[in-house]
């Protein structure tokens, strides 16, 4: 570990600037302070889309963030905010270091672990921001590596899973993973042996865990029924991965590149092959697995590279020297410092301007009357959820939405033949879009609409006749 | 890295007569069957079946090569092209001479000779089986090359180009360096020549081969990168052809070249399956060579998904030796169970290339719609200056819309100056003032997607109308 602690307190610093120098970058976060908000209102958390949209109002949701939702709410501002966000980068760090000390842990030599470290780092860079994903990164490395605990300590998994479906849906992969070890488990025991046994335990065990959240199996079966689901075609972290995503090109892709020409499985282990098999399968599906590929893959390529490259080789152990012990505290302590030292730089720095729509729907809001908004990129919309006098079209929450919903923005945003008529159909009073956009144009053709906002980037559209409704 | 497997080819032979000739001769007609089947029912693909045809004949009519590109491409005309792909373009002209069928029998032949290589090149290292998978295994990464101007050829030539480098000798130079001036002379793919033979002379020193062998390999990449002067285009071949290539980010909205998009079912099946055996075996432990190539071929594949074929013919070798040796396929006690296992895969792998089969059987390729359209433009006899949201389609419609048709730029996007790029991408994504553009350009006729912001846009503006539309496509043409 002792160099992947300096390749570790590299992406804390990266981390936690990201967090809480730039707080808003997300538009999700709006909208989940909202819901932490409502939660702590009404002693309850929401199930269904209420009144802030409007074309789907009473929709069946599963808001999964909700534990991060109440989180979010608590920390809208001043040194908990700073808390918030830090804890957030502090959850991808730990995700790093747990499965840098897996791979450790596997006979993995400090290069091999220090370079795969790396390498999962960059896989995280894109899929980082504060976000309850994030808070879950630590919970799948740690799970993954709690599998192949040889003793009772194994079970340990069982809680994490069931925090892990408290804090997001992706949960649902722990007895994904268990099944797939155990299966990978009983070809290495040619049948049902005592860690088959072990293993069918953790899974059936797993199973139940993810269940134990306020949505008890209605988590799961949530997050099964996103693999099938049409809207995944309108959402980008779904796209399929390819060579343009910064943190597959440098993070996944030689993670993976490693794994395919060194082979990962050794000593007649199917478990590592099939774990790995099924996330790099996830991978290559789409764009919003390179993160967790990147944390599963780190443990399991990594001793490869110790076994098969003699200069990452593992050396035999020694005794360790005054040098060794020092350096197993002072690496950690300087990549913390150095993390520490960046975050309080940036607490003390004024955060910039984010690239978000806020200005245009802050216009809207000043305007009079209700408003009806469907925000080009949905994820804007997230700023106005709950806001008074706006219901929006579609915004960040996203899931609960239905296809016909889908459609209809589709059909909207790509200026489509029919986007005017679904405009009037679902009677949309108030547009927000970038300027130049197709969909920009188009509003400026119409003699029904006009620009009632313009910066260098956004424009807010109106109907015309139209100040607002009420 | 572990030591090469010694004397693979003496046990490979046991356990090969050991598994039974007749079997492999069962799976290996299996295998050619599905792909000559999967080649038949689907139709060629008419943009590179149409440009390519229309090149030749071009090159036959007047009786000289296109140095540069004439004055019906009138954003760039007088643009050096040097000629990239004349040989390819007569191959075509002589194909459509005999129309369909010829094109379906040469893809076959072209296939077949393929997949033969690749088992050539397996059974240096791998048992019969063994080597009969990665014919499959190379199959299916191609799955969707399976047909007329599908780019199963350049494949062909990756392959006999490997199988002579990867053990280079005099002769196997000598013919390597034929193959790649006839490569670099039919398609901008030649390019791949002295990459490939970098590739293997670097392999061959990383591998520490006998010192001849490591000499004809550097003679091998001196040679193929000199055979890529050899063209019309001299030596300016490999700019241009470096650009012909398409794995330039910075071409995205104006060609395609996401694998999931140009070969969406090579890429789900052949790729997916290729790096999943991959992390089973260790595609390139046995040799730093072969990490090499299997690192190079995964960027390629990776780059453009037109390139999983060749994808497939460099990797999947590597693939049946190292399963050869993870799974000890040699060992004659572990024989039949592993051969069982082998023709499973093989017998996946037909049933896979049948379902990409059927599955070319039902899309109605764009470029079809694009050759309609460009001919009813050009039906009113009148000079018309057109414009395409998708670059290739214009090349599509340069070669079917006959002499009154020109545009402004078309697909061979090595030959257009950055301006000319800019300015199409702009009009692609409809970015700046492009309805100033057309004006200032004097485009009359636009090709565009019917269902995208592009037709709606023109649709709602006067002084344009809708003179056709397809499935898919919208023509829209400047009212006087």
């Amino acid at each position: 570990m002792k160099y992947a602690w300096l390749v570790i307190g590299i992406f804390a610093a990266r981390f936690a600037s990201t967090a809480i120098a730039f707080p808003a970058g997300d538009g999700d976060l709006a909208w989940q302070r909202w819901l932490g908000a409502s939660i702590a209102r009404g002693h309850a958390i929401p199930r269904t889309l209420g009144s802030e949209t409007f074309s789907a109002p009473g929709a069946a949701w599963v808001p999964q963030e909700w534990a991060f939702a109440l989180a979010a709410n608590a920390a809208r501002g001043g040194p908990a905010w700073f808390l918030f966000a830090g804890g957030v980068a502090l959850a991808a760090v730990a995700a790093l270091a747990i499965a840098a000390r897996h791979a450790e842990c596997r006979g993995a030599s400090p290069r091999a672990v220090a370079l795969c470290t790396a390498f999962a780092g960059f896989a995280l860079f894109e899929s980082f921001g504060v976000r309850a994903q994030v808070v879950a990164w630590p919970l799948v490395a740690a799970f993954v590596w709690a599998l192949e605990w040889e003793s009772p300590w194994c079970f340990a998994a069982l809680p994490l899973a069931a925090l892990w479906s408290n804090l997001h849906a992706s949960a649902v992969l722990a007895p994904v993973l268990a099944g797939i070890y155990l299966f990978g488990v009983v070809l290495e025991e040619h049948g049902f042996g005592p860690r088959s046994r072990r293993a069918a335990w953790l899974t059936g065990g797993a199973l139940v865990a993810i269940c134990c959240n306020p949505f008890g199996w209605h988590l799961p079966a949530y997050a099964l029924s996103l693999f099938g689901n049409p809207i995944k075609a309108y959402i980008s972290e779904w796209k399929v991965t390819d060579l343009d995503d910064t943190s597959f090109a440098f993070g996944a892709l030689p993670l993976l590149l490693l794994g395919t020409i060194y082979g990962v499985r050794r000593d007649g282990r199917w478990s590592d092959l099939l774990i790995l098999a099924a996330f790099a399968f996830l991978l290559l599906s789409a764009a919003r697995n390179v993160g967790l590929f990147g944390l599963v893959a780190l443990p399991l390529v990594a001793p490869a590279l110790s076994r098969r490259v003699a200069f990452f080789a593992a050396s035999p152990p020694v005794a360790p020297t005054r040098a060794d012990r020092i350096a197993a505290v002072a690496l950690p302590a300087v990549s913390l410092a150095l993390a520490l030292a960046v975050a309080v730089g940036l607490v003390r720095t004024a955060p910039p301007r984010t690239g978000l729509a806020d200005a245009p729907l802050a216009a809207l809001q000043k305007l009079p009357g209700e408003h009806r908004l469907l925000c080009a990129d949905f994820a804007w919309c997230g700023l106005v959820v709950g806001a008074p006098r706006v219901r929006v079209f579609l915004d960040g929450r996203a899931d609960p939405y239905p296809p016909a919903v889908w459609d209809d923005f589709a059909a909207v945003v790509r200026v489509s033949g029919k986007w005017r008529a679904t405009l009037d159909r679902r009677d949309v009073d108030a547009v927000v879009v970038k300027s130049g956009a197709p969909l920009d144009q188009a509003l400026a053709l119409e003699r029904g609409w006009h620009a009632v906002y313009a910066d260098k980037t956004y424009r807010l559209w109106l109907r015309s006749g139209l100040t607002g409704r009420g | 890295m572990s030591a090469p497997v010694a004397s693979a080819s003496a046990s490979a032979t046991a356990a090969g007569a050991g598994s039974g000739e007749a079997t492999v001769w069962a799976a290996r007609a299996t295998l050619a069957l599905v792909t000559v089947a999967a080649i038949a029912l689907r139709a060629p693909d008419p943009g590179v079946w149409i440009v390519a045809r229309e090149a030749g004949a071009r090159i036959i009519r007047e009786g000289r090569l296109p140095l540069v590109l004439g004055p019906a491409v009138f954003g760039a005309p007088g643009a050096w092209d040097g000629a990239l792909g004349w040989l390819g373009g007569i191959a075509s002209w002589l194909e459509g001479l005999a129309g369909v069928p010829a094109a379906t029998f040469a893809t076959c032949a072209a296939a077949l000779l393929t997949l033969a290589l690749v088992e050539a090149r397996a059974r240096r290292r791998a048992p019969p089986l063994a080597a009969l998978g990665a014919a499959a295994l190379a199959a299916l990464c191609a799955a969707d090359a399976l047909r007329g101007g599908g780019g199963i050829e350049n494949a062909a030539f990756a392959a006999g180009l490997y199988l002579l480098l990867e053990r280079p000798s005099a002769r196997g130079v000598l013919a390597a360096t034929l193959l790649a001036v006839v490569w670099c002379n039919a398609s901008p793919e030649g390019l791949f020549a002295p990459a490939l033979a970098a590739l293997a002379a670097l392999g061959a020193y990383l591998d520490r081969r006998p010192v001849p062998e490591r000499r004809w390999a550097a003679l091998g990449l001196g040679a193929t990168a000199l055979a890529t002067l050899a063209t019309p285009a001299g030596w300016t071949f490999p700019a241009l052809a470096g650009e012909a290539l398409r794995i330039d980010r910075g071409l995205d909205g104006l060609v395609p070249y996401h694998p999931a998009d140009v070969s969406a079912f090579a890429y789900r099946a052949g790729f997916t399956l290729a790096m999943l055996a991959a992390l089973a075996v260790g595609a390139g432990r046995l040799r730093p060579g072969d990490a090499l190539l299997w690192t190079g071929a995964t960027l390629l594949a990776l780059a453009n998904g037109s390139y999983l074929a060749v994808f497939g013919v460099l990797i999947a070798p590597l693939l049946a030796a190292s399963a050869a040796d993870a799974l000890d396929l040699a060992s004659p006690a572990a024989a039949p169970a592993r051969a069982a296992g082998v023709r499973t895969a093989i017998a996946a792998a037909c049933l896979a290339c049948a379902a990409a089969g059927a599955a070319g059987l039902v899309r109605r390729p764009v470029p079809a719609e694009a050759a309609v359209l460009a001919q009813a433009l050009a039906a009113d006899g009148r000079d018309h200056r057109l414009a395409c949201a998708a670059l290739d389609w214009c090349s599509i419609a340069l070669a079917s819309g006959g002499p009154h048709l020109r545009v402004y730029a078309d697909g061979r996007i090595e030959a257009l100056p950055p301006a000319v790029l800019v300015a199409a991408r702009n009009l692609g994504s409809l970015k700046g003032d492009w309805r100033r553009w057309l004006r200032t350009e004097r485009i009359d006729a636009l090709l565009v997607r019917r269902d995208r912001a592009f037709a709606t846009l023109l649709g709602a503006r006067p002084g344009w109308r809708l003179a056709g539309e397809t499935e898919t496509l919208a023509l829209f043409v400047r009212q006087p």
